[in-house]
This record gives structure tokens, C-alpha cells and sequence, in this order.
């Protein structure tokens, strides 16, 4: 059972602790420089965790937007390792080869493992997600790898599922992207909440413009810089202070469309925590 | 019922069934034991085969269809009471028709005739015959009266002869009669010159002898009109055998025999004396109606659960019972087949569950034959159903025979050939420890000795001492671990369990389907609950 073996690479990944902590000090087992470049790689600062995530591809960026948007999520870890033993158990109780190269054992990993904790859900509880292109499924070898993956996380009773570019909604990921960065150049959220009441009179006073329109009265109003109101609305957006559908494409948005959420001082006080 | 008192002939049956003694009465006889499941699959192709005679859940058209037989049964008799004399006049009226040749002949005044027809019209397959055959055998077929030193034959069930006629019908008649009485009327009637009309006088008369109580006549789609205009005279016949000799008749025939009961005003109104039944095939349920509570779903969550394979599922997929009706268009008998083919290739294949991909190809490979039927019933022309109205499986046997040769040749494949001296009890045991993921070279020779050691323990008992056997020989140091583990082949992936992602595609023709399948076991990731969640 202990007869495998390990490359250089891995044993120094192992050293270097990849694959460990939490937040802001957890280390992916891969980085983007650790791969040769298959599509385009990201390297995105998490708002959440406070560091840079190492995203492969196209398709990860999209679904870490769409697992960093939802506020239940307390932690991403991507790139995240599987215990090698264990791995190396399940392959055989599976009969699956377990990935090696060049007779050297291979780390295996899921591309998330998150933290959710909802305040009306079940108490903190784990998901790991793996991302695939749909053709990839008529790979075998890819079968088996996801099946070794899947009996992995089923034995540590945390749910695991597969997303594929069908699962990634392509309205919702430019939304969230567009949000994503409204955030990145943002003021501060205390600045920013407390200009929502004038905001919010301006949505309401024309439900039916669209939301450069309504920027742009703000601008006028308040002798602003042209474009900065409606980089504030972006931002209290992503800041989840206003709501949209985010099924709905960004250019078509109106004013009626946004919500105000219902608790401003709790968002508040959360945010306060995290600064 | 005060008519049916006083009646010997009535009083002699047994009781009015009710409804819950009716459906065990009919229901079928098979044993379901859970362990023969890791019976060998050659004893398991066996079993899975009593499905095809032994199998029958009763539906609301059968309990229809037994009380209106019990309801003609006796009021049948009600008009040929044994005890008053009504019978006797009966037989000199049959009597001076034979003499005179004459049918519409008698010499006593007419006895008011209480019998009743019935046409009973179902497509091929649907189950008439063996409903016909289970309801009758819940009555004795000959009860003999000491008293009255008079026999009584309840029921006789006669088919239409293939030719369409008469002469052969009559034959049939009397054959029949022989092989339950020991008679000889064959060669007595049946073998001389008599002209079709004594012939029918005859029978009619055999008929009041022994007050047969109802005449079933199968395969009423025989009669051809073309055969010397059999199909006129024969119901002619019929409805004398109803009207004057107080006989009750079932007629029993496809689609194809209406035409015959319109040809002529008079024979139709009389061959729906007592209504008529129509069979159609189950009708597929509509998407609104719980599926458990149709007939369809009944019958096919009935019959599921006769499965003996070691990786079935409690309840009907719902995509499987779909195709399931797509493929047998609710023919019941198609369904059986269907269902005893496939499981039977589950056994051979090693795949242990009907997937679709299972049933399709059985349907493909087996079911050639009545594929025009299939596509005319899903066309929904009434013309081109009549058409194939008549279609049976052929070869169900043989099929199934084919089959089992198949398992022969692949047996090594699958799972390791057993001897064990054919010892039934070793091989069970042997591969529910397989089934339990015990497999491994070391097992052979460790149910042998337990079988050696304990002569006289059960499998229930046994299982432990082998598998405490088996870890302790797993952690000592002889038995050398496998370097690495050997991989399943592609090819192989159907054997694997439902939930494995390698069976999802063994049975997936491309990644939108192998997708699907993943989806079904909730295996993929919800965007659309989860962005609900975040508001």
C-alpha cells in the first residue's frame, strides 16, 4: 500500500505546505505558474478571502464569480489536494489506475472546495466542485479521475459536484464580472452606504431609465465627475446594498429593476467586521 | 338470489367470489425469494422465465370481466332447472331437432331461454385467453350429481378452427368433450357422413346432456366469411345455441373478428346479447395523472418487482418506464416479453439491472417480428392496427434459449466459473460475498472448507466464519497485494453500480446524455438554486 512513489515537484509542494490553511494563508496546490498555459489562466484578488486566487481557466474564473457572489460562502480553497493515501485506497477498492506520471504517484486535486455557513441553514457545512467542459465527459480516463473524486469526497461526506460550461449561465457571469470589478475600484463601503439614500430617490424618482441615464442626472445634480455616480451604483451593487435578478443582462437593467436591501444596517455591520 | 335457488345446477358452483378472494384467486404463483438472487444465471434464467406463464396481476377489467362470467354463468342456468323439468324439455326439444334435422324444430313449448352471449374482442396479446383461462379454473370443470345420476360440465372452451369451418368446429366441439368426459363421440358424430346441420343438432344436444353451463369460443377471428359462408351459419349457430338451448357463449376474438359480428343485423344484436368487451391496450398515462395510480403503472410496478438481479432498483425509472411504453405500446404481453428478455440480458451481459440501453436492444434484436405492429399501434390508425391485429411473438423460447447459450460462453468473462460439485447453496454464497465486494482468488477455497467443516449450517450462518476467515488471511503476510490495481476496462464499465460515473457512461451515447445521467444523481451543480439562495 505505502510502495508509491513521489517526483521532486511534489515532495516540495508537500514541504511548502500547499493545499493547507484557510483564507487568507491557504495555498493551492497549483498555481497558474506551476502549468503550461492551457487557455487563458486568472489570477483574481478574492474580495472575500483578501488573497490572489490561481484560476486555469475560462471556465473556473466564471464559476469562482459565481461561488464568490453568494455571501454564504465563508472560504474558497482552489486547487484543492486529496489525501494521497486515501486516493490511493479508493483507486484500488475502484480498480481505477491512479494518476502517475512517469511512474511517480500524482497528488490529485478538486479545482473548489468552499466553506458555506447560511445564518438560516444547517451550520457550517463543505462542498467541493469540479469544473469540466462537457466533451471532456466522453473521455474515459476523465470518468474514471471524476469517479475517483466523487467515491474521495462521498467517503468524507462532503458533497461534490461537477459544473460544466452548461451550468455556467453566460448573463450571469458578465454581471458578475462587471460587479466583480466595480468592487476593485470602489470607494470605501462606509462612503458608500451612506450615499444610498440620495441614490435610492434618484432610482425611484425614474423607474424607467436605464442606469447610465440615471448616473448621469446624479452627476449633474451633485456637480459630480461625469461616469462617478454611476460607478457608485455599480459598487453599492456588488456590495449587495441594491438588488437586480442577475439573470437579466446588464445593458438592459432600469432603474425599476433595482431593490434596496432589506437590512442595510446588518450589511453594514458585516462589512464593518470584515474590514 | 332467490331464481338461483332450488337450482341444482347452480347451487352445485362455488360461492359468488368476492372481490378480494378473486384477486388472490387470480393473481399469479410465482415465489419471490430475495436470496435467489445471487443464484448462478443459468438457474436464474430459469426463474425469470416462469414470468412469461406465471405472472398475472389482476386490473379492473379482469374483476369486469369475472362477474359478467359468473353473472351468465348462472343465470344460464336459471332457465334449465335440473330439478323442475325444465332441463328434460330441453333435451326431447334437442332431440326432435336431430331427428327432424330441423334447428328451429321442437315439441315441447318453448322454454324461455335465460342464457346470455358475450363477444369479447381484445387485441392480440392483451391477455384475453389466459384471464379467460384463470377466471374459469376458479370454477370446477365437471361436478357430478349422485341424486340426480347426472354429470354437469360448467365450462367448455373450444377455439375456432384455423380454417374457419364449421365441420372442424364441430370436431373441436366434441374432442373437447371427449378429453374431459372420456367419451367417444369423435368417432361416434364426428367420424361419419353427418351433414353440418346434424352435426350442430348434436352438439346442442350434448350441450342440454351435460348443461354445460358456458361455451367459450376463442379465436373468434377464424371464422371466414369466404369458408362456405361458415362465418354466417356458425353464428347462426350460436345464437341458436343461446336462444333455444339456453347455452351462454363467450366470444373471444381480436379486432379482426368485429367485421364477422356486423356482417349480419340479426347475429350482431345477438352477439352483444350481454354487451361487449372490448380490450384495448393499456393506455398510457397522461402527464398530470400519478402513474402509480393508471393501470399502466400498476401493472409495470407489479411486475418489477419480480427481478432477480443483484444491482436492480426499488421503482421503475421513470425514463425506462417511458421507453418501456414506447416499445410495447401497452401490450401486455409485449411488456412481459419485453421485461423477461431484458432482464434475461442483464443476467447474460453481466450488467445485473435493465437499463434503457437494454431494452432497446432487445427490442431491436429480439422483437423483430412485431415491430409493424408496434409502429402501427403508435401511429394510431385504426386501419393499419386491424391490419396487424393478428401478430404474435414467435420463438420466446427460443429466444431465451439463445440467450443462455450466450451466458454459457461468457460465463469465464464475468465471473469466475464455480464449482463447488454444483453445490446451489456454495455458489449463493459465493457471489453474495462478490456482491459484497469480497472478491478475490482466496474465496474459493474458504467456502469450500466452510462447507467441508460445517455440514450442517446455513448460509445466514456460515457467511461470518468465512469472512472472519477471509480478513484474517488478508492481513497475513502470504498473500501477496497486487501491485497495482488493475483497472476495469471500458468495455466493461455496464457491471459496475448505478451510481458509479463509469456506468453513467457505459450507457450514455454522448456527453449531453452521460451529462443527464450525472445530473439525475444529483451530481451536478445548481446555479439556478444556488443564485436563488443569495437573496
Amino acid at each position: 500500500m505505502t510502495d508509491y512513489k513521489l517526483d521532486n515537484r511534489t515532495r516540495k509542494w508537500i514541504k511548502e505546505e500547499r493545499g493547507k490553511g484557510s483564507g487568507r494563508d491557504y495555498h493551492p496546490w497549483l498555481t497558474v505558474r506551476d502549468l503550461p498555459s492551457q487557455g487563458r489562466s486568472h489570477r483574481v484578488m478574492g474580495h472575500l478571502t483578501q488573497r490572489t486566487h490561481h484560476l486555469l481557466s475560462d471556465m473556473e474564473l466564471a464559476a469562482f464569480l459565481l461561488l464568490e457572489w453568494n455571501p454564504a460562502v465563508t472560504d474558497i480553497r482552489e486547487q484543492f489536494p486529496l489525501r494521497l493515501e486515501d486516493t490511493l485506497v479508493l483507486a484500488e477498492e475502484a480498480n481505477i489506475r491512479h494518476p502517475e506520471i512517469g511512474g511517480c504517484t500524482q497528488v490529485m486535486s478538486t479545482d473548489f472546495v468552499i466553506d458555506i455557513s447560511a445564518p438560516s441553514g444547517p451550520g457550517p457545512q463543505r462542498m467541493a466542485i469540479q469544473v469540466k467542459a462537457s466533451s471532456d465527459l466522453k473521455d474515459p480516463r476523465t470518468v474514471e479521475k471524476l469517479e475517483l473524486e466523487r467515491r474521495y469526497w462521498q467517503r468524507k461526506e462532503v458533497s461534490w459536484y461537477l459544473v460544466t460550461e452548461k451550468q455556467i449561465p453566460k448573463t450571469v457571469v458578465n454581471n458578475l464580472e462587471l460587479l466583480y470589478s466595480a468592487r476593485v475600484q470602489g470607494e470605501s463601503p462606509e462612503v458608500l452606504f451612506n450615499s444610498l439614500p440620495t441614490y435610492l430617490a434618484s432610482l425611484n424618482a425614474n423607474p424607467n431609465s436605464r442606469l447610465p441615464e440615471v448616473g448621469m442626472l446624479i452627476d449633474q445634480s451633485y456637480s459630480l465627475e461625469p461616469g462617478t455616480a454611476l460607478a457608485r451604483l455599480r459598487a453599492l451593487m456588488a456590495l449587495r446594498a441594491l438588488t437586480f435578478d442577475i439573470s437579466i443582462p446588464w445593458n438592459q437593467l432600469v432603474a425599476g429593476d433595482i431593490q434596496v436591501v432589506e437590512d442595510i444596517t446588518l450589511l453594514r455591520a458585516s462589512y464593518a467586521a470584515n474590514q | 338470489m332467490p331464481s338461483y335457488q332450488g337450482n341444482p345446477l347452480i347451487e352445485a358452483l362455488p360461492p359468488i367470489l368476492e372481490r378480494k378472494q378473486l384477486k388472490a384467486g387470480l393473481g399469479g404463483s410465482i415465489k419471490l425469494r430475495p436470496a435467489d438472487i445471487y443464484l448462478d444465471g443459468e438457474t436464474r434464467i430459469h426463474i425469470i422465465s416462469q414470468l412469461l406463464d406465471g405472472f398475472f396481476q389482476p386490473l379492473a377489467r379482469h374483476i369486469q370481466l369475472e362477474s359478467k362470467i359468473s353473472v351468465m354463468l348462472r343465470g344460464g342456468y336459471v332457465g334449465r332447472n335440473l330439478a323442475t323439468g325444465d332441463l328434460s324439455a330441453h333435451i326431447q326439444n334437442g332431440y326432435e331437432r336431430i331427428m327432424r334435422g330441423d334447428l328451429l324444430d321442437f315439441r315441447f313449448d318453448h322454454v324461455e331461454s335465460t342464457a346470455k352471449s358475450l363477444a369479447f374482442i381484445g387485441c392480440s396479446g392483451s391477455g384475453k385467453t389466459s384471464s379467460l383461462n384463470r377466471i374459469l379454473a376458479t370454477y370446477p370443470q365437471l361436478i357430478h350429481h349422485p341424486e340426480h345420476n347426472f354429470t354437469q360440465i360448467v365450462f367448455l372452451k373450444i377455439d375456432c378452427p384455423h380454417d374457419g369451418s364449421l365441420k372442424s368446429l364441430c370436431h373441436n366441439f366434441f374432442r373437447e368433450i371427449d378429453s374431459i368426459l372420456a367419451t367417444n363421440y369423435v368417432r361416434r358424430y364426428g367420424e361419419k357422413r353427418h351433414s353440418v346441420e346434424t352435426m350442430i343438432a348434436l352438439m346442442s344436444q350434448l350441450a342440454n346432456t351435460y348443461a354445460i353451463g358456458l361455451l367459450v369460443i376463442d379465436e373468434i377471428q377464424h371464422l371466414s366469411v369466404r369458408a362456405s359462408g361458415g362465418a354466417e351459419k356458425m353464428l347462426n349457430f350460436f345464437v341458436t345455441l343461446v336462444n333455444e338451448i339456453s347455452v351462454p357463449v363467450v366470444m373471444v376474438g381480436t379486432p379482426k373478428a368485429r367485421p364477422v359480428f356486423e356482417t349480419d343485423l340479426r347475429s350482431a344484436r345477438r352477439g352483444a346479447g350481454f354487451g361487449s368487451i372490448l380490450w384495448e391496450p393499456l393506455s398510457k398515462p397522461s402527464a398530470e395523472e400519478n402513474v402509480l395510480r393508471t393501470e399502466w403503472g400498476a401493472f409495470t410496478q407489479k411486475l418489477w418487482k419480480y427481478q432477480w438481479l443483484t444491482k436492480a432498483s426499488e421503482t421503475v425509472p421513470d425514463e425506462l418506464r417511458e421507453l418501456w411504453f414506447d416499445l410495447s405500446q401497452g401490450i401486455m404481453d409485449v411488456v412481459i416479453k419485453l421485461f423477461v428478455l431484458s432482464q434475461i440480458r442483464a443476467v447474460v451481459t453481466g450488467t445485473e439491472r435493465i437499463t434503457p440501453n437494454i431494452m432497446k436492444a432487445v427490442y431491436q434484436d429480439e422483437l423483430k417480428p412485431i415491430h409493424p405492429m408496434i409502429e402501427a399501434l403508435r401511429s394510431g390508425d385504426p386501419s393499419k392496427i386491424a391490419r396487424y391485429s393478428d401478430l404474435t411473438i414467435p420463438d420466446i423460447d427460443k429466444k431465451i434459449l439463445e440467450l443462455s447459450n450466450l451466458l454459457e460462453s461468457s460465463k469465464d468473462q464475468i465471473r469466475k466459473s464455480v464449482q463447488y460439485g454444483g453445490n446451489d447453496q456454495a455458489i449463493r454464497l459465493h457471489n453474495m460475498l462478490v456482491d459484497m465486494g469480497y472478491e478475490s482468488d482466496l474465496l474459493e477455497p474458504l467456502v469450500q472448507r466452510a462447507f467441508e467443516e460445517y455440514t450442517d449450517l446455513q448460509i445466514k450462518d456460515l457467511m461470518p466464519i468465512i469472512l472472519k476467515w477471509y480478513q484474517s488471511s488478508e492481513q497475513s503476510p502470504p498473500v501477496k497485494r497486487k501491485q497495482k490495481p488493475k483497472s476495469i476496462k471500458a468495455k466493461d464499465w455496464h457491471t459496475l453500480n448505478s451510481d458509479d460515473l463509469r456506468f453513467m457512461h457505459s450507457q450514455a451515447a454522448n456527453e449531453e446524455r452521460m451529462l443527464g445521467a450525472v445530473q439525475q444523481s444529483g451530481l451536478v451543480f445548481n446555479t439556478d438554486q444556488w443564485l436563488a439562495s443569495v437573496d
